[in-house]
């Protein structure tokens, strides 16, 4: 009896957990298809028509197609110079191939101490000096550098979690270090990279300090940046807004839940060894 | 033979090279140089009637320049971190004389005393929003606007209330506790997203209770801002701000925008707050609603007897200057003329009331010319200019006061909510002036009579 | 970790070229090694470390963020941020936001990750859930939460007539910490839930066999096998408590009346609003001072924990 009643709440408190994970982001789907005034009597009422008005607007407004393909190029810039760095650096990290190894992770933590926001002004005269401002690119490079500690560890973890058999294995057959780490190491964590790309590359998608002090020029703004751009424009006009939000929030989702396996497992594991 | 002819295609082929080049020297359209101004994130229609009669009128008086206007929310963090390293805008938008004072400082700015003399600026413009752009005598920013803080009404609310336009303090008053009682905003306004509109309303008590000289010698350091006139004025506005007479509870949610909305919904018969207002209010009072005829605008109404009613608190919306770097400041020196003349100010008020009263010593625009809001707006710029001729004025912190010390002043909300005592906040906002002072970023500004 | 090939026969004649073989061999694994760290660490060091010291740097001067005008002050900065009321409240408003982080979503992770452990079928249905704050941008949550719950015209708040808790002085820094709160525990489900199934499951059996309740079976089993986990996030989570901006930045300002206040946007107004970026630098020094402290108190921690 009192069994069932446990089971009984253990499935209603996660049920309420959820619902609280969710309501906010219902209460944005229903009302990105109302009109204004009818979220302005009662944000839970639901739509009376599926009109889509709003997503109009807001994709215009706050240009999201350029917005989109700007997002993409900055992600993809991250993910890739983050994968590549983070990987090597994690798998000598994790064998302890340098002697100063313990160095560099005390340097990796102390990086992640640093608050960004007061770089802004000589990394930006730095950029500037080079006529790299306005460059979704070089951005992409400055996000994945503000990553890079996290992503090392993440990834040092991975690394550990791989039998110190399988390279040894590997260098009695004669394999220099190169061929080592393509051929063997890095397929042995493609779930990790998978995760690690993931992670930073969310990071990287939802970043806006710097995306907006880099990147003046409406024609260079990423997605995340269009829609800051909307909140000082459409305050009153809820349903616009909630649309805006929808059209970030959707791909965001897809992707993840695509990948949540990956995500789920590897953030799993990867946090556990620290 | 062929090899002649192989040298001579190739010199052909340069010459080519050459004059396309040449030609195409500079980015922009047709061989025009690019100008770029950078603004902040207006809505789409104000966007469009920039670029209607800011951008394709300046583009089609001339054909050297190509003006690009962008339009971003940060902008004001945009220009700081550009100026810094010295790049950014050829014509650099900011938010009044004192931050212009500061860039200039630093050398950030051109000194457009040459181009005022081709253009004849300075006797085009008023002189006292004139002299306050100048750093000891060059001129390194011309206001874009002249703008005052008065009294936005629904004259619908107010019938409803069952009581006429206000004619003095007492009966503003009045009819906000009225309001409340009748379960309304006393009045609409608030401060969500951007704390600086806290300036406004402790502007409006210096203005009104110490009086614009006062601050004038404040400002001078003739007088500490703990005087005992100035003190009075933070309580004052202190005592207003907790009868619930700025927005009532809801002053820290609450952004211009929405106030305007309300105010529209009729939720309150007042808004107080600065004449740029204007450009939200038509988004919700206008002739598809119906209701463009229901918003009147009053100068706010003297608090102290002995004032002269109306009595301004004088600012300016934005500041235009000139960026040092900019590789085409004749180019900007251009726009700008285009944005202090006439023609400019009469085209944009009739679209875009409340942010371009451009201050030009003969504002003779014509209210009867202008339709919708645009009419109320020009009549009480016009009153307004007339009061500064006649120098009666306060100060808008924002405009007229150094970086650091605006920053000071935008803290009032402190005593606003009871956390600090009228004269422990001037004590620090004194120091904090000193130091300003000290490095000389004090802007001139023209002293009123009383 | 480092193998080599097969040793060579040792003898007298032949043992200094092999010596010298196994050597350059090294050598040449030390360099290439290197060369893998080295882009991460150039990287990092270029963009965050360099501007980090010229930060360092004008923390000590009172240079406004614009031109070259700089003379050096000491530490003058650091003793008018001391003596600024609005910066005990941030340093006190970052330690809320430490507490507060460092229980509700660790309590609510734990909790859930529990919870989850036995349920293998809903398991997956319940993380992709419970991560969705967690993959939104700041911008957008924030947003959200404002429009349309903090929103006194058209937001939750509002429909109830309760004044939002953004608007009083006494609930400004909970509020936004809330939202940060809501984005942020999901991810704690997921990495409690993943140290937890690591957990050996004799170890559980043998104390469930003993008689154990639920309770002591937590608490004396499954909570010491987690213990690296809830050290590392627990490190993460001291560390990014003094790094707080973006919520506190998109929903209040550090408003009403610097009530929810924290270091970051402390530090931010200085840059950016009265053209003080020196006292901004100093701020930004402080901040990273207590991040510091923590890292280097988990480095100790988990150097042990190695050893043991």
């Amino acid at each position: 009896m009192t069994r069932a009643l446990k089971g009984l709440g253990a499935q209603l408190i996660l049920a309420v957990f959820a619902a609280i994970a969710l309501i906010p982001l219902v209460l944005v789907l229903i009302n990105s298809f109302k009109d204004n005034a009818d979220v302005l009597s009662n944000p839970f009422s639901l739509p009376t028509s599926l009109s889509f008005d709003n997503f109009v607007t807001a994709w215009t407004y706050g240009q999201f197609g350029q917005g989109f393909v700007n997002s993409i190029l900055l992600t993809g810039t991250t993910v890739i110079v983050v994968l590549i760095c983070a990987s090597l650096a994690g798998y000598v990290l994790a064998g302890q191939k340098v002697k100063s190894w313990p160095a560099i992770m005390v340097y990796l933590t102390m990086a992640m101490t640093v608050p960004i926001q007061l770089f802004i002004f000589p990394l930006y005269s730095a950029v500037a000096a080079l006529n790299l401002t306005d460059n979704v690119i070089v951005v992409g490079v400055i996000l994945a550098a503000i990553n890079m500690p996290f992503a090392t560890f993440l990834m040092r973890t991975f690394f550990l979690n791989v039998p110190a058999e399988i390279e040894e294995a590997a260098l009695v057959d004669g394999v220099n270090t190169v061929q080592l780490v393509r051929t063997v190491m890095l397929p042995m964590v493609r779930p990790g990279l998978i995760t690690v790309g993931v992670i930073v590359g969310l990071n990287a998608w939802n970043e806006f300090l710097i995306s907006s002090t880099f990147l003046q020029n409406p024609s260079d703004q990423t997605l995340t940046l269009g829609f800051l751009t909307m909140n000082g424009t459409f305050s009153t006009d809820i349903g616009t807004m909630m649309a805006g939000a929808l059209i970030l929030i959707v791909p965001i989702l897809a992707v993840f839940i695509a990948l949540q396996r990956f995500v789920v497992d590897g953030m799993a594991s990867g946090a556990v060894k620290g | 033979m062929k090899r002649k002819r192989l040298v001579a295609a190739a010199i052909g082929i340069a010459a080519a090279a050459a004059i396309t080049l040449a030609g195409c020297s500079g980015s922009g359209a047709g061989g025009r140089q690019t100008l770029q101004l950078w603004f902040w994130g207006a809505p789409p229609q104000q966007q469009q009637t920039m670029k209607k009669v800011l951008v394709d009128e300046f583009n089609a008086s001339q054909k050297k320049y190509n003006l690009q206007v962008n339009f971003n929310n940060a902008v004001d963090k945009n220009v700081q971190v550009a100026l810094s390293a010295n790049k950014g805008p050829d014509i650099v938008y900011g938010s009044g004389p004192s931050f212009s004072a500061a860039y200039a400082a630093q050398g950030k700015l051109a000194d457009m005393t040459p181009y005022a003399k081709k253009y004849g600026w300075e006797d085009r413009i008023l002189p006292t929003m004139y002299q306050a752009g100048t750093v000891d005598g060059k001129l390194y920013s011309l206001p874009n606007s002249i703008e005052d803080i008065g009294v936005f009404y629904n004259k619908k609310v107010l019938d409803k209330l069952g009581v006429g336009i206000p004619k003095t303090y007492d009966d503003l008053v009045a009819d906000m506790d009225k309001a409340a009682a009748a379960g309304l905003y006393p009045s609409v306004t608030g401060n969500q997203g951007w704390k600086p509109v806290n300036q406004n309303y402790i502007s409006l008590f210096m203005a009104q209770v110490a009086g614009g000289k006062t601050t004038y010698d404040a400002l001078q350091g003739t007088i500490p801002w703990t005087d005992p006139a100035m003190v009075k004025a933070v309580q004052d506005s202190a005592d207003f701000y907790k009868k619930g007479y700025l927005g009532g509870k809801d002053y820290s949610t609450l952004n211009f925008d929405q106030s305007v909305q309300l105010l529209s919904k009729e939720k309150s018969p007042f808004m107080i707050g600065p004449s740029l207002i204007f450009q939200f209010a038509s988004n919700y009072f206008n002739d598809k609603a119906g209701n463009t005829s229901d918003l009147g605008y009053m100068p706010f109404p003297s608090i102290e007897g002995d004032r002269p009613n109306p009595y301004a608190t004088l600012g300016t919306t934005a500041s235009l200057s000139i960026n040092a770097a900019s590789k085409n400041k004749d180019g900007a020196a251009a726009v700008i003329d285009y944005m202090m003349s006439d023609k400019f100010t009469k085209e944009m008020n009739k679209s875009w009331p409340g942010y371009w009263a451009v201050p030009l010593k003969n504002f003779d625009l014509n209210a009867d010319e202008y339709s919708g809001l645009s009419k109320p707006f020009v009549t009480a710029m016009k009153d307004t200019i007339a009061g500064v001729n006649e120098k009666h004025y306060g100060f808008f912190v924002g405009t007229f006061f150094p970086p650091a010390t605006a920053t000071a002043f935008t803290d009032i909300d402190s005593v606003w909510l009871g956390k600090e005592s009228a004269t422990e906040f001037l004590k620090n906002v004194q120091t904090t002036f000193d130091k300003e002072k000290a490095k000389g970023l004090v802007p001139p500004i023209p002293e009123p009579v009383n | 970790m480092v193998t080599t090939l097969a040793p060579a026969p040792v003898s007298a004649s032949t043992r200094p070229p092999a010596a010298r073989r196994r050597n350059t061999h090294l050598r040449k694994r030390t360099l290439v090694n290197y060369a893998l760290v080295a882009p991460a660490l150039l990287l990092s060091i270029i963009i965050v470390v360099i501007p980090g010291i010229l930060t360092l740097l004008f923390a000590f001067t009172d240079w406004s963020g614009v031109g070259f005008n700089v003379d050096f002050i000491g530490i003058q900065n650091f003793q008018d941020i001391l003596a600024d009321p609005v910066f005990a409240t941030s340093l006190a408003n970052n330690i809320k936001w430490l507490v507060l982080f460092l229980t509700i979503p660790v309590v609510i992770g734990l909790l859930t990750a529990m919870l989850l452990l036995r349920r293998k079928r809903i398991r997956t249905f319940y993380q992709v859930i419970y991560l969705m704050p967690y993959v939104l941008a700041p911008v957008v949550n924030a947003l959200i939460w404002q429009t349309v719950i903090y929103n006194p015209n058209g937001g939750v708040f509002g429909l109830l007539g309760i004044q939002p808790p953004t608007a009083m002085t006494a609930t400004s820094l909970y509020a936004a910490a809330a939202v940060d709160m809501w984005h942020y525990w999901g991810f704690l489900t997921i990495v409690y839930l993943g140290a937890l199934r690591q957990t050996p499951v004799d170890q559980v059996e043998a104390a469930i066999v003993d008689g154990a309740s639920g309770w002591k079976v937590f608490r004396h089993v499954y909570l010491p096998s987690i213990r690296s986990t809830l050290l590392l996030m627990g490190v993460m989570t001291v560390i990014f408590s003094f790094l707080a901006f973006d919520y506190v930045f998109l929903l209040t300002q550090g408003g009403p009346a610097h009530s929810s206040e924290v270091m970051g946007t402390y530090a931010y107004a200085f840059a950016f609003s009265s053209f003080e970026f020196g006292k901004a630098a100093a701020v930004g020094i402080i901040m990273s001072f207590f991040g510091l402290l923590a890292s280097i108190l988990y480095t100790s921690i988990s150097r042990r924990e190695l050893v043991r």
